[in-house]
């Protein structure tokens, strides 16, 4: 139950975030330009996706073969002080430098996997975003 | 696409129209309709997950729209149709705020740029601006779940099917949000109280 404070303050908000109006012509014309681009096939994103996925592709690379200074790279004991590249070359997994939950939020088991094609650039984001709060 | 090269939006379900659309007959007559009838909301609850943004909004709400078509297929009525479709919704808003911030880091490397508030929008963008970075301030399971429940009016349990959660970690996680909301936005619920008294 809420506090008569607190359905004050959830009301303000909300009258506050309220996005403008449809009227009828912006209504028709969304309905249209989403009536164009399932027309023609067009998915979300999909326009630049290939070229997005090639630079996320370079960018990973680049960033494993000469990894920036300002991010740390995870140690497998701390305590020993290991070297980001261990002398043998061993490379740590590339899982243990991605956030967990975001791995289980790109995860959409009712949306086909090709939906979410270009997921590169979130693994690639996730390396260089810290933190969630922002997002 | 559609199989049988129809647009889809002009199509209704006649007896030759049913086998493209016969997934999603379950919960709407024809696409335009299931269109139609979830658009205001699905803009309103991307307008919100994204802190006040009009034409970001819109553009994932077509971008949902567009998803859920394609996923058609792969609906297995397992959850309600709009459970399935505003879990797209909400993560396709998602995937906006990482793109933006990707985007972010790569255009500007330091510089902090303000996330866009539609400053045509009818009210105070002064207090949509602070409104929206409180929400900003919030994990981004607690402003889901706050946008979800308490300004778009899903229960608890729909919200937890929304969001694959569990129903107890959606209600602490609504708990939290409205502790930090609470101190970040004090001065606003006063606020409102004193502009309806004054009117």
């Amino acid at each position: 139950m809420l506090e008569p404070e607190d359905e004050r303050l959830i009301e303000e908000i909300s009258r506050s975030l309220r996005p403008r109006a449809m009227d009828g012509m912006r209504a028709r014309a969304f309905q249209m330009h989403l009536s164009e681009r399932l027309e023609k096939g067009e998915g979300p994103s999909r326009a630049g996706a290939f070229a997005v996925a090639l630079a996320a592709a370079a960018a990973w690379t680049l960033w494993f073969t000469n990894p920036p200074s300002s991010v740390p790279m995870p140690t497998v004991v701390a305590e020993q002080h290991a070297p980001a590249v261990p002398e043998g070359g061993e490379r740590p997994p590339v899982y243990a430098l991605v956030e967990r939950p975001l791995i289980d939020e790109i995860d959409a088991p009712e949306v086909a996997a090709e939906d979410y094609l270009p997921d590169d650039y979130l693994v690639l984001a996730a390396m260089f975003v810290e933190g969630d709060a922002g997002w | 696409m559609t199989g049988s090269g129809r647009n889809p939006m002009e199509m209704t379900l006649t007896a030759e129209g049913i086998a493209p659309l016969r997934e999603i007959a379950r919960g709407a007559a024809d696409f335009p309709a299931f269109v139609e009838a979830r658009r205001e909301r699905t803009i309103r609850l991307a307008y919100r997950l994204l802190g006040g943004d009009q034409a970001a909004a819109e553009d994932v709400a077509q971008n949902a729209f567009l998803r859920a078509y394609r996923a058609l297929a792969s609906f297995r009525a397992e959850s309600s149709l709009d459970t399935w479709f505003y879990r797209i919704v909400v993560r396709e808003a998602e995937r906006h705020r990482r793109w933006r911030a990707v985007r972010r880091l790569w255009s500007s490397d330091s510089e902090e740029v303000p996330e866009a508030v539609d400053e045509t929008v009818v009210g105070d963008p002064g207090l949509r601006r602070r409104i929206a970075a409180a929400l900003r301030e919030l994990s981004p399971l607690q402003r889901r779940t706050f946008v979800l429940i308490h300004l778009e009016g899903f229960t608890v349990v729909e919200t937890a099917a929304i969001l694959g959660r569990a129903v107890g970690t959606v209600k602490s996680h609504l708990h939290r949000a409205l502790d930090r909301l609470r101190a970040d936005l004090a001065d606003v619920a006063e606020r409102g109280m004193d502009e309806r008294s004054a009117s």
